[in-house]
């Protein structure tokens, strides 16, 4: 009851035209931060944090809560319309994001990427409100033997990737695997195929391979067409611009359970936006009727990842108000801001300072109505784009995710790769191997790893870790079903059929 | 008033300074680095210090430069970009010093110029409320007898957390190099997964930890400070209560690239100097529970010296230095 309170006052709390102000700033410059690639919400946070001294603790946050579900919105612009991800977990989108625009539907696929990203973040900020304390025992059940089964489930969805040829998709899976392991490996502290190179200590950047192999490859298909007079037309809108009712309805549940997967996911620390994504497409992907259409313009496969890379923030935010642990960059400096305000996140905090909790918690659900209408007008803006003539428009490409793989560490070596990754992702294309399983391996393989290796510091190199709790055990045997399914569906569909004609 | 304040200190200290200490002072915006990204504990020192340098009117125009990668090295080598320039200084920290130890870099103190040390942060050792462990002197009594019971969560090897671990359990006259250290990406994640349950022993900077010891959750065991702290920590004994003599402290200062002139470092010290006797950077201290530990560029550096030698022993007993 007294929660009921809270929650109410709350809402005076977000209401208030201050506050409001600075929900709208956070949301706005958000999309702006989210729309242009490598400039991510935790610099963008962290760019604010100076401008902020003085302010009330409560509006400061709800401005940087809107930055960070801001940003999400405005991720699916640039990889639908210049298949450049304008952050890491928009990815997936732009494998059937820019497909659509190819086809003529930009527009739909920009509109499902909002209305998916509003309903999927209502859902997460409902989630946020009724389980945030529940929520933070079971994240705690998550050890690194849960992880390293989680990301094998996750794993398994790479066979659903793969297309025709598996031998293909081995391969890139494995090349995934492998640029994973570049970078001090954690639990050694030991140097892997650095090559001397001190930039390669940290890793190769997830966002700066997913620009080469996506931006840049087809910057390079797009120059080949026009040396051979091949290249295709401006791909101009076709139909209306908004969704269609085929469209909307095949577009529903997708919304829905990537709201839900983007939930589960963001409350886990250490997983991640990027995460939500991929399992939400492949768990679509699995549940479709008509798989083949994925990676060739399925709305589904934007409108289930972009909802789940959203609810993922308010996900994210169950740790860290209820435990003060950060799941990421963008969390991580949210929590350094509240620190400097003199609040401690934390188990008190519920208690001390329900009207800040409750009303940043509520200022999202304000915030996401305002993103909505704020995205939706700029659609007939941004399909503007697409009627640049190539010879602007790749340069243009190129100068993007240039700006925007030297803006994450400001290192020229990122520069080299995106090229290198530019050159591999064309060569896949001629080749024929898909690169959504590289994109899958290079996530889950790094932690994939770790978290192996963490266990079995844990267990004294005892495997029965991963089958001592009730979470590994579930994940694993959902794993083995996962595997099977590619077997079994048919099976099933084919008795369904011969169910129909008798 | 507190600006008030702060400017009439720097006057004080530069009037007080050698005639040639006036020659030099910025007269381009000044560079802030943090080698780290945003968030953490060395972003959250540089942004510190640069905002106080504006407010406190120490400096006309200055910027937060993130440059983070290679545990620090990047940042230092992008310092070293600006030789002799005293407009570019950055927040210094213990993989600076370690990082050469173990030789995973070519870079140390001594290849830039020290500037100030600013502030420590000692390491509390933590467990679960529930656990079996009773007190430090049982810690140590069962690593000693098997290294191997027990696990601890660590951000790094040959980490500050680490090192002090091996510093421990090395005065109590344990097998250092058996430990288990489970290592997660970053300082959250060893919390969580010390309240999970999956790590038995966690040794982190306070801040990490004092919340869930508050609110009944972790348990502290023993602190890495010389002498025992006050308020929250007063209950908590030192390693040296305990009998083990060990302290460890993991410290941020300031350092500026090479080849700087004395009135490039006097500038800087009368600045630090007058920056860390503000009452906002004191205000600042204790909201992160960061301890004093201010020092000049010429006290930074002998003091730096000692630490060199110190880390080197524990990283060598803890089988990490390249021999």
């Amino acid at each position: 009851m007294e929660t009921l309170t809270h929650i109410l006052h709350g809402f005076v709390v977000a209401t208030q035209p201050i506050n409001l102000w600075y929900t709208f700033l956070g949301v706005f410059m958000g999309t702006i931060i989210g729309v242009l690639p490598g400039i991510g919400p935790s610099a963008g946070i962290a760019l604010l944090i100076p401008i902020t001294y003085g302010m009330n603790p409560t509006s400061a946050l709800i401005m940087m809560a809107g930055i960070y579900y801001g940003a999400k919105y405005g991720g699916s612009t640039t990889a639908i319309l210049i298949r450049t991800p304008g952050e890491a977990a928009s990815v997936m989108t732009s494998i059937d994001g820019y497909e659509m625009a190819k086809k003529g539907r930009a527009g739909a696929a920009l509109a499902v990427s909002a209305i998916g990203s509003f309903i999927a973040g209502t859902i997460g900020v409902i989630g946020l409100t009724l389980f945030a304390v529940p929520l933070t025992s079971m994240a705690l059940k998550f050890g690194p033997a849960e992880y390293f089964t989680l990301m094998l489930f996750a794993m398994t969805a790479v066979s659903t990737l793969t297309g025709k040829s598996p031998a293909k998709g081995i391969i890139a899976t494995i090349l995934g695997l492998m640029i994973a392991t570049i970078g001090i490996d954690l639990q050694s502290g030991q140097a892997r195929y650095t090559m001397g190179i001190p930039e390669f200590q940290d890793g190769v950047g997830f966002v700066v391979v997913v620009v080469g192999l996506f931006a840049m490859a087809e910057v390079l298909r797009g120059l080949e067409g026009i040396y051979r007079g091949t290249s295709a037309e401006a791909m101009k809108i076709k139909g209306k611009l908004w969704l269609t009712r085929e469209e909307w309805r095949r577009s529903i549940g997708p919304i829905w359970r990537g709201g839900i997967i983007g939930f589960v996911i963001g409350v886990l620390p250490g997983a991640g936006g990027t995460i939500a994504a991929i399992m939400s497409y492949t768990t679509e992907k699995r549940l479709s009727k008509h798989p083949e259409e994925f990676g060739h313009g399925a709305i589904e496969g934007v409108a289930g990842p972009e909802s789940a890379n959203n609810s993922d923030t308010a996900g994210a935010l169950v740790p860290l108000l209820t435990l003060g642990i950060p799941g990421g960059g963008a969390t991580a400096v949210m929590l350094g801001a509240f620190i400097m305000y003199g609040v401690q996140p934390g188990p008190m905090l519920f208690q001390t300072r329900p009207d800040l909790v409750w009303g940043l918690i509520n200022s999202m659900y304000i915030g996401n109505v305002m993103l909505v209408v704020l995205n939706l007008p700029l659609i007939g803006l941004f399909v503007r784009l697409l009627y640049i003539p190539q010879g602007i428009l790749y340069p243009m490409i190129v100068a993007i995710s240039a700006i925007g793989a030297y803006a994450i560490n400001g290192s020229v070596v990122d520069l080299w790769l995106i090229l290198l990754f530019g050159v591999i992702g064309y060569i896949f294309d001629k080749v024929d191997i898909p690169v959504a399983p590289l994109v899958l391996s290079l996530v889950l393989g790094g932690m994939m790893e770790q978290s192996f290796r963490q266990a079995m510091t844990i267990s004294g190199g005892e495997l029965k870790i991963f089958y001592g709790s009730a979470i590994t055990v579930t994940l694993l045997v959902m794993s083995l079903i996962s595997v099977m399914l590619p077997f079994i569906i048919p099976r099933l569909r084919a008795m369904g059929s011969k169910g129909d004609e008798s | 008033m507190k600006r008030i304040f702060g400017a009439g200190m720097v006057v004080g200290l530069l009037t007080a300074m050698p005639a040639w200490a006036q020659d030099w002072k910025p007269e381009r915006n000044v560079e802030v680095i943090v080698p780290s990204g945003p968030g953490g504990g060395t972003d959250k020192t540089g942004r510190a210090v640069q905002a106080l340098l504006q407010n406190l009117k120490l400096v006309d125009k200055s910027v937060v430069v993130n440059k983070p990668g290679a545990g620090g090295r990047l940042g230092m080598i992008y310092l070293n970009q600006h030789a002799a320039d005293g407009h570019f200084v950055s927040v210094s920290t213990v993989p600076l010093l370690t990082n050469h130890i173990t030789g995973s870099s070519n870079l140390t103190y001594t290849d830039v110029t020290p500037l100030a040390q600013l502030f420590s942060e000692y390491i509390l050792f933590a467990v679960r409320a529930d656990s079996p462990i009773k007190d430090g002197r049982d810690l140590v009594a069962r690593l000693k007898q098997d290294p191997q019971s027990l696990s601890f969560g660590v951000t790094a090897i040959g980490g500050t957390s680490h090192m002090v671990v091996g510093q421990v359990i090395g005065k109590a006259g344990g097998d250092t190099k058996r430990l288990k250290m489970v290592v997660f990406k970053s300082g959250g994640e060893v919390t969580s997964s010390l309240l999970g349950g999956h790590v038995d022993v966690v040794p982190a900077p306070v801040a990490n930890l004092l919340p869930h010891i508050k609110a009944g959750k972790l348990r502290a065991l023993a602190i890495s400070a010389p002498r025992r702290l006050g308020e929250d920590l007063a209950s908590v004994p030192t390693w040296r209560d305990l009998g083990v003599d060990a302290s460890f402290d993991t410290w941020r200062g300031m350092v500026g690239p090479k080849g700087m002139t004395p009135a490039q470092m006097a500038f800087w010290d009368a600045t630090f100097a007058a920056m860390t006797q503000s009452d906002a950077w004191k205000q600042d201290l204790a909201k992160n529970f960061w301890g004093d530990n201010y020092l000049n560029s010429s006290k930074a550096k002998s003091y730096l010296d000692r630490e060199y030698k110190d880390f080197k022993g524990i990283l060598t007993d803890l089988g990490l230095v390249k021999q």
